[in-house]
């Protein structure tokens, strides 16, 4: 039971920081990024290609990764986001799925299709208290989820490119108007997303291995977090990525693994019609 | 100290300003004034490089802007408090007046001085500090829009409608407001209202702005008691 827990809550881990990635770039544009469980990937096989094939250390490898997806979020960012910007938002969601497709089909050719293993960055014995036993690697993936939304939090209340970054995505017409430097507050916002799947597939890879159409499910559930969270409600994300690894997880052992997929579905659905707005979402007040 | 040289915009085939020229000097107070769809918002947005002109020149101390981006001018100095306030509604009441820094350099102690100047100018926002622009009246709303274009440290402001959807006595509070900033900073001041009483009776000089075109210009108070004026936008 309370082995279930932990696992549930480090696979939800995962579940959130692809769903951080993906509100990171919709709060600021108002695009949903489908290809954000292909980013995933990417990031977990540009971690193995240093960590394996060229068998750099595994902290220069992830240093490297995370550079590597920053730039791939800028890259994404000019050929999806700025030629289509102003059009109907469809299309771009479209593009974004298209891109899902290509950056697959890429790695199938770079990579090849059989599944590869990342090793974990930290190594060591378990932790073990009262029969439940917690990986080292377990450890590291909640430490890096706290990290990230501490790093999060100061970035986008304490610093001033921060709230420049929260008044372009509050109202990106009046962010010019006043002299926020859009392009670069959007650049930023593309960057961190990608950077946070990339950080998914990094953490995802050792337990369950690295392959090129890993990311479809995954992305997904990073959509169906959100979702449950109340779309654009950071905290709620958070707890609905925990929420979803719990779920997940005491569903394989006592329901049924084959439906391991379909939980978050049925999940979203139920919460959809308890409230629409998720479980998080804010009512939004305007006074005119 | 702004010059607009016949200045022409479209928006796809339909012309919105049709060669329009006026300048504004330092220290100076002038007001715009014209009906709705006249094309008042539209010149100001393209002095402040949202939009571009077909063609005509717009000059700035002394340099020609009507190329240069949103960011370099506000860094210059022309600021714009757009129609409708449009203050940030999720972000706070000193978080909104930062983002009017955003065209200057980050300089923490700068920026506090600049925020007690506008909290003397507008006390009820340091009673607001903390609270969400959404959360704010209209009048509040106005007073933080202000604030924040003042924030860039600007030698121009430029106010579209501050008085749109205000009471009176609000109104004329604002007024007030930048009527004390003009005289004791020198700040210009480029106003488009629809309040054209309000307008004439803090600017120098007017602008009458019809469809595109400038039908009438010169002294305010002289433009106040002008009989074509007095039909069209003071009530008779």
């Amino acid at each position: 039971m309370g082995q279930l827990v932990v696992n549930g809550l480090a696979l939800g881990s995962i579940y959130a920081l692809v769903a951080l990635g993906l509100l990171m770039i919709f709060n600021t544009v108002q695009i949903v990024n489908f290809a954000q469980g292909q980013l995933l990937m990417l990031g977990a096989f540009i971690g193995i290609s240093g960590a394996v094939t060229h068998e750099l250390p595994i902290a220069l490898s992830w240093i490297i990764t995370m550079a590597a997806m920053a730039l791939v979020g800028i890259v994404f960012m000019v050929l999806v986001y700025l030629p289509l910007r102003g059009r109907p938002p469809f299309l771009v969601i479209l593009t974004t799925i298209a891109m899902g497709i290509v950056l697959e089909n890429l790695a199938l050719i770079i990579w090849g299709p059989l599944p590869v293993s990342l090793p974990s960055p930290v190594h060591g014995t378990p932790l073990r208290f009262a029969g439940v036993i917690i990986s080292m690697h377990q450890v590291f993936t909640f430490a890096t989820l706290a990290v990230i939304l501490l790093l999060q939090f100061v970035l986008l209340t304490r610093t001033r490119f921060g709230i420049l970054m929260q008044a372009t995505a509050q109202d990106l017409h009046t962010a010019r108007l006043v002299g926020i430097p859009v392009r670069r507050t959007i650049a930023v916002a593309f960057a961190f997303g990608a950077m946070l799947s990339g950080i998914a597939g990094l953490l995802v890879a050792p337990i369950f291995l690295a392959e090129p159409t890993m990311g479809g499910s995954l992305g997904l559930k990073g959509f169906v977090v959100s979702v449950i969270g109340g779309f654009g409600n950071l905290p709620g994300a958070v707890i609905g990525g925990l929420f979803l690894g719990l779920i997940e997880t005491f569903g394989a052992r006592y329901i049924s693994s084959n439906f391991r997929d379909a939980y978050a579905f049925i999940v979203m659905i139920g919460v959809l019609v308890a409230w629409p707005r998720g479980i998080f979402g804010e009512k939004i007040s305007e006074k005119v | 100290m702004l010059k607009v040289d016949d200045i022409r915009v479209s928006y796809g085939h339909i012309e919105v300003l049709k060669g329009i020229s006026f300048t504004v000097e330092m220290g100076e107070i002038v007001a715009l004034i014209g009906g709705n769809g006249a094309g008042k918002t539209t010149t100001l947005s393209t002095i402040s490089g949202l939009l571009r002109p077909t063609s005509g020149k717009l000059s700035w101390k002394g340099e020609e802007i009507q190329n240069t981006t949103v960011e370099a001018i506000v860094a210059s100095g022309i600021s714009h408090c757009p129609e409708g306030r449009r203050i940030f509604p999720g972000l706070s009441v000193r978080e909104n007046l930062i983002t009017g820094t955003a065209a200057r350099a980050n300089n923490k102690q700068e920026i506090e001085e600049d925020l007690t100047l506008v909290f003397e100018l507008f006390p009820r926002l340091k009673e607001r500090i903390k609270q969400r622009g959404w959360s704010l009246s209209g009048g509040e709303q106005q007073m933080l829009a202000i604030g924040r274009a003042l924030m860039s440290r600007p030698s121009l402001l430029m106010l579209d409608e501050p008085s749109l959807g205000l009471a009176p006595i609000i109104i004329e509070q604002v007024f007030e407001r930048i009527v004390e900033l003009n005289k004791r900073t020198g700040l210009a001041v480029l106003l488009v209202e629809q309040n054209s009483a309000m307008a004439l009776e803090v600017a120098s000089r007017a602008f009458v702005l019809e469809t595109g075109t400038i039908t009438l210009s010169g002294i305010a108070s002289v433009l106040a008691g002008d009989p074509r004026i007095q039909e069209a936008y003071l009530g008779g």
